[in-house]
């Protein structure tokens, strides 16, 4: 016996609304804020908006390769902030009379960069190489990164802010293409999010990444080198992050060693809400897009409704405990 | 060679599969959860 298309359609419209809540409702509040608050669709905010949500996807594009492979980085936010101090001390302005080392030249800007995405490499396959050879939980290995990498950058800044960054640099997040909305910023995290599109859907890389998350086991079984996957996964997250890190200082202009605070929580946030599986082996390059853009505009728009700035953590926290409680209802409804 | 009967499960899964409430109860605290972000809203707002 067939089932009635009608109840089939209304059903699987259900599901759409169910597996889309949480971005069904922030566009709608976007919605309601631009008509109260006409602002809010105006060149500056929508430039700030974009910046912000280029920089955070960059930062998500690196943790969900870790949550895709059921993993995932803590120390994603503190890498980010010690590359933007590193950035922002190699970038100083020679002529700065408090200039962090004094005895450094001016340091090309391609040259601050490769050195700021070595680090980040570096701390990368570190926490690759732990969680995949010496089998310890991710969710540990980074936790101790996070720390590590907190105490060696107080240690290298003396917990002072870096400021009078050269302006070749600072260019980087200052310059746009045609209209000021489209950012350089925002074009490189197109870029990137290009190649990791690429890295996912058409190569080798992708392809073990979804398998280990899928089923680990059985990814090994047929032939996946599962500990360089890994390694590799998380190598090229720590560039990102360093990435980040460097893009983030340049459109700051400065960095402190709380720079990029909680940012590895904000893309695991962005990438659950875009739907990405906690559980593994699920995860787009668009959904951590728009995951990573509705929890920017919900924080915007809570700006604009004038919401008290102690208000948007709470804001904050419901929506991603909420965005939890609908993935594990997912998961039951599934079972 | 060793054979896997049955997948091994992440760490959510783990944790998920030991949730033992049911769908209408998760549904309440889901509901719970938005009105409070909701009273939220309002009260930040005033």
């Amino acid at each position: 016996m067939q089932a009635n298309p009608t109840l089939r359609q209304h059903k699987s419209f259900g599901k759409f609304l169910m597996d889309n809540v949480i971005i069904i409702g922030i566009i709608l509040l976007a919605i309601v804020v631009s008509i109260l608050r006409p602002n809010f669709l105006g060149e500056s905010n929508l430039r700030n908006l974009l910046g912000n949500t280029a920089i955070r996807f960059i930062i998500a594009l690196g943790v969900s390769g870790c949550l895709i492979t059921k993993g995932t980085d803590l120390s994603a936010g503190r890498t980010a902030g010690f590359t933007a101090c590193m950035a922002a001390i190699l970038l100083q302005k020679s002529d700065y009379a408090n200039k962090y080392w004094p005895w450094l030249g001016e340091v090309p800007v391609i040259a601050a960069l490769a050195i700021v995405l070595g680090i980040g490499a570096l701390i990368g396959a570190v926490n690759g190489s732990v969680i995949s050879l010496f089998k310890v939980p991710p969710f540990i290995a980074t936790l101790g990164m996070q720390t590590l990498v907190y105490g060696l950058a107080l240690v290298m800044t003396g917990a002072q802010p870096l400021g009078s960054l050269r302006s070749q640099y600072t260019g980087i997040a200052t310059g746009f293409v045609g209209n000021p909305i489209i950012s350089y910023v925002a074009l490189i995290a197109l870029a990137v999010g290009l190649i990791m599109w690429l890295l996912y859907n058409k190569m080798r890389y992708g392809k073990y990444m979804y398998a280990i998350g899928g089923n680990e086991a059985a990814a090994e079984v047929a032939g996946v080198n599962v500990s360089r996957s890994k390694i590799l996964i998380y190598t090229l997250a720590g560039i990102l992050y360093g990435l980040c890190g460097f893009l983030l200082a340049a459109k700051s202009g400065g960095a402190s060693v709380n720079t990029a605070m909680g940012y590895e929580l904000e893309a695991i946030a962005g990438c659950t809400i875009g739907g990405v599986s906690v559980n593994g082996g699920v995860g787009r390059i668009s959904g951590i897009l728009i995951g990573v853009l509705v929890f920017e505009v919900l924080k915007i728009a809570m700006q604009f409704m004038g919401l008290k700035s102690d208000y948007t953590y709470i804001v904050q926290g419901l929506v991603i405990i909420i965005a939890v409680a609908l993935d594990l209802r997912k998961y039951l409804a599934k079972k | 060679m060793k054979r896997h009967e049955t997948p091994p499960k992440g760490f959510k899964e783990r944790l998920y599969d030991r949730v033992k409430i049911p769908l209408k109860a998760l549904d309440v605290i889901i509901a719970l959860l938005v009105i409070a972000l909701i009273a939220v809203l309002i009260i930040g707002t005033r």
